[in-house]
C-alpha cells in the first residue's frame, strides 16, 4: 500500500460569495498521476494553485507527506509547476531558465551545470542551452518549462493545462512525452486539464470537478464507463437520452419499453412502474444490417437521416424508437446513404441508468 | 487613375506627418539658429547682420554653463525622486482589481484638469511663511519662527515632482501591465521569495516603462520655466527660465536663440546617450 503524498481535507476557497472550491477532499498517492478534469471555472486550477501555495484556502487543510503546509510559503514548498503558457523567463537563456530554481537552493555551480544538462537530456532537448525562449518553438519551450520544474527535484509536480497552448499534433506528442518523464521520475503528479482525452490517456486516476465540487473520481475507465452523474456522462462526448419503462425480466437483464412496440434489454435491476432516463453514448451503439440476435443485445429498426464523414469515423443521425439518435462508429467500406433502412444494435451493459 | 509616376502609398501616408515635422520642428529650429547669429541693437531691435557676439557671450561667461549644469542636476534629482516615489503606487495599481483600477487612474489625472500654473501657485499657500506647513509647525511649537521653505531649489524640485509624478506613475504602470503574473508565480514555485521574484522578474520587466517615464520626466523638468519662476528663489537659476528672461523681459532674442540652441543640443545629446545606454527599442518594447 503506497503512502499518501498530497492530502486535501475539506478544502474550500471562496472569492467573496463565490465558492471556487467547495468541500474538497482529495488524496494523491506517492508516485500517482492524477488529472483534475473539468470545464473552465470548475475550480481545478484554484485547487492546483492552493497545492502550490499560490492561493490560500479559505478553510480546510492541505498536507504534503503528512506535513500540514497551509502556512508554508510557496518558495519553501518544493513543488515543481508547469504553467499554461510555459511562463519562461523571457530574458534568460534556456540554461538560465532551468538553473533558476537551483540558484535559490544554493547549489554549487558545477552541480548546477550537471543537473541542468541531465534535465535537458531527460526532456530530450540538448544543445539549446544558450537559446532564448523566443528562439524556441512552442514544443521546445514546453520541454524547457518541464525541465525547469523537475530539475529542483520537487516533491510533487503540478501541471496547469500545459498542453492547451500547443497545436493538435504537438499536443499528442507532448502527452506521451510528459507521461514518459513522469514515469521515469516516478514523481507524484497533479495535472489540470479540460481535455478529456488528455485526462483519460495520461492519468492513473481522474477527478472530475464541477462547480467547485468533486463530481466523481476513479480510474480513467471507471469514470468513462461507469459515470455516476449525468454531468460526468455528458462530459465525455455526445450522449443520447431516452426514456424507458420496465416491462419484464429476461435473465440477468430487464426489458424496457422505449417506444411503442420497441423494447430493449438493459443490464441491472431497475424500479418498475415509472419512466426511467436511459443514457447512451454515441459511440456505444452500432448502425448496421443483419446483426445476429444474441442474448443481451437489442436490435432496433432505424432509418438513416444524415451522416457526417469524419475520416476514420462516421457519425450517423438515425431515426429510431420515435426520436433522433446519434451514433459514431468506425467507417468500414462506404457509409449508409440518407434514408436507408438500417438496424441499431445496443448491448445491455451500454445503457447508462443513473 | 494611377499614373506611372504616382507617389508610393507609404509616402502619401507619412506626408502629413513629415509636413508637420518640417513646419513645426525643423523650420523653427532653423529660424532660431538664424536669430542666434544676428545682432541686437541697444534699442532692442534685431538687425540681420552677422555676429558671433551671442555665442561669444555664452562661451566666455561661466554663468550660463553653471546654470545649465545646475538645471541638469535639479532635473536629475526630480527624475530620481519621481521614480522612487512613483514606482510603488504604479506597482500597487498593477496589482489591484479592474474595478478600482479605472477609478484610481482617473484620480491620478484628476489634478491635471486644473491648470499647471494654478497647481504650482498652490504651493505658495502650503510652503509660504503663513502657509500650511509653517502654521502647523508653529502651532505645535516645533519651531519658533517660520522656516524658509519657499524660493529655493527644494521648493522647485517639489513643484516639479508634483507636476510630473502622474506621468511617471502612468509610464511605470504601463510597463508593469505587461508583466506575466504566471512568470512571477513560476519564480515563486522555484524557490524565490516574493521580494526575490520581484527583483528577478517584475522589476526587469518594468524597466522599459520606468526608463520611458524617467526620460519624459527629465526632459519635461529640464524644459519647464513656470515652476522655477514661481517657486524658485533669487539664488536659483533655471536654464529654461534664463531663456525666458532673455527673450521676454530683456527682449534679447538673439542671445535667447543662442541659449535655446545650446539647450536643444545638450538635451539631444543626453537623449542619444540615454538611448545608447538603455536602448530605445527596449523602451518601446513595453508599448508592444
Amino acid at each position: 500500500m503506497s503512502t499518501v503524498a498530497i492530502d486535501l481535507r475539506r478544502v474550500e476557497k471562496w472569492f467573496g460569495t463565490v465558492g471556487a472550491v467547495v468541500e474538497l477532499d482529495l488524496q494523491v498517492r506517492d508516485g500517482e498521476f492524477v488529472a483534475l478534469l473539468g470545464s473552465s471555472g470548475c475550480g481545478k486550477t484554484t485547487t492546483l494553485r492552493m497545492i502550490a501555495g499560490l492561493e490560500q484556502p479559505t478553510s480546510g487543510d492541505i498536507f504534503l507527506k503528512d506535513r500540514r503546509i497551509n502556512d508554508v510559503p510557496v518558495h519553501k514548498r518544493n513543488v515543481g509547476m508547469v504553467f499554461q503558457n510555459h511562463a519562461l523567463f523571457p530574458h534568460k537563456t534556456a540554461f538560465d531558465n532551468i538553473a533558476f530554481g537551483l540558484k535559490y537552493r544554493k547549489v554549487p555551480k558545477p552541480e548546477i551545470q550537471r543537473r541542468v544538462r541531465a534535465a535537458l537530456e531527460l526532456v530530450r532537448l540538448p544543445h539549446v542551452e544558450e537559446r532564448l525562449p523566443s528562439q524556441l518553438s512552442g514544443g521546445q519551450q514546453q520541454r524547457i518549462a518541464v525541465a525547469r520544474a523537475i530539475v529542483i527535484e520537487p516533491d510533487i509536480l503540478l501541471f496547469d493545462e500545459p498542453l492547451s497552448s500547443l497545436d493538435a499534433g504537438l499536443r499528442e506528442e507532448m502527452r506521451i512525452e510528459l507521461k514518459r518523464i513522469q514515469r521515469t521520475l516516478g514523481i507524484t503528479t497533479v495535472f489540470v486539464t479540460h481535455d478529456q482525452a488528455e485526462a483519460l490517456s495520461m492519468s492513473d486516476r481522474v477527478v472530475v470537478m464541477h462547480d467547485g465540487r468533486k463530481e466523481q473520481e476513479g480510474t480513467p475507465e471507471d469514470v468513462f464507463r461507469r459515470p455516476t452523474s449525468e454531468f460526468v456522462t455528458r462530459f465525455f462526448g455526445f450522449v443520447n437520452e431516452l426514456t424507458g419503462t420496465v416491462v419484464g425480466d429476461d435473465g440477468g437483464c430487464q426489458v424496457m419499453r422505449i417506444a411503442d412496440g420497441v423494447t430493449v434489454r438493459v443490464a441491472g435491476k431497475h424500479e418498475a412502474g415509472r419512466p426511467i432516463k436511459l443514457l447512451l453514448r454515441a459511440e456505444r451503439a452500432r448502425v448496421g444490417r443483419g446483426f445476429a440476435p444474441v442474448a443481451d443485445v437489442s436490435i432496433i429498426p432505424a432509418t438513416v437521416r444524415r451522416s457526417d464523414y469524419l475520416g476514420m469515423l462516421v457519425r450517423y443521425f438515425v431515426d429510431a424508437a420515435g426520436q433522433q439518435l446519434q451514433v459514431i462508429q468506425p467507417l468500414e467500406g462506404s457509409a449508409f446513404r440518407d434514408g436507408e433502412r438500417v438496424e441499431l444494435r445496443v448491448r445491455a451493459e451500454d445503457w447508462i441508468v443513473l | 487613375m494611377i499614373g506611372a509616376r504616382a507617389i508610393p502609398l507609404p509616402w502619401v501616408l507619412v506626408a502629413p506627418g513629415l509636413w508637420c515635422v518640417a513646419a513645426f520642428i525643423v523650420l523653427p529650429i532653423v529660424s532660431v539658429g538664424a536669430y542666434s547669429f544676428w545682432t541686437r541693437l541697444p534699442s532692442g531691435e534685431v538687425q540681420t547682420v552677422f555676429t558671433l557676439g551671442n555665442w561669444r557671450e555664452f562661451f566666455t561667461d561661466p554663468f550660463y554653463v553653471a546654470v545649465l549644469w545646475s538645471t541638469l542636476k535639479l532635473s536629475t534629482a526630480t527624475t530620481i525622486i519621481c521614480a522612487l516615489v512613483g514606482y510603488p503606487p504604479a506597482y500597487a495599481l498593477s496589482l489591484i482589481g479592474p474595478r478600482w483600477k479605472g477609478l484610481l487612474v482617473v484620480m491620478l489625472f484628476l489634478p491635471s484638469w486644473i491648470s499647471y500654473v494654478v497647481r504650482t501657485m498652490s504651493w505658495l499657500h502650503v510652503l509660504g511663511k503663513n502657509g500650511l506647513v509653517n502654521s502647523l509647525l508653529l502651532g505645535a511649537g516645533v519651531v519658533g519662527e517660520p522656516l524658509p521653505l519657499l524660493y529655493n531649489d527644494m521648493s522647485v524640485v517639489m513643484g516639479l515632482v508634483h507636476y510630473l509624478l502622474p506621468l511617471m506613475i502612468l509610464n511605470v504602470y504601463i510597463g508593469l501591465q505587461s508583466v506575466d503574473r504566471n512568470v512571477v508565480d513560476a519564480a515563486r514555485t522555484l524557490g524565490a521569495t516574493d521580494w526575490q521574484a520581484f527583483l528577478a522578474v517584475t522589476f526587469p520587466w518594468s524597466l522599459p516603462g520606468l526608463s520611458a517615464g524617467c526620460l519624459l520626466c527629465f526632459i519635461l523638468s529640464a524644459g519647464t520655466y513656470v515652476t522655477p519662476l514661481v517657486l524658485g528663489g533669487p539664488g536659483t537659476s533655471y536654464y529654461a527660465a534664463l531663456i525666458y528672461e532673455s527673450v521676454i523681459p530683456q527682449a534679447d532674442w538673439p542671445l535667447g536663440a543662442a541659449l535655446a540652441l545650446v539647450f536643444i543640443f545638450v538635451l539631444a545629446m543626453i537623449l542619444v546617450a540615454y538611448g545608447r545606454l538603455v536602448g530605445m527599442g527596449h523602451m518601446f518594447q513595453g508599448i508592444k
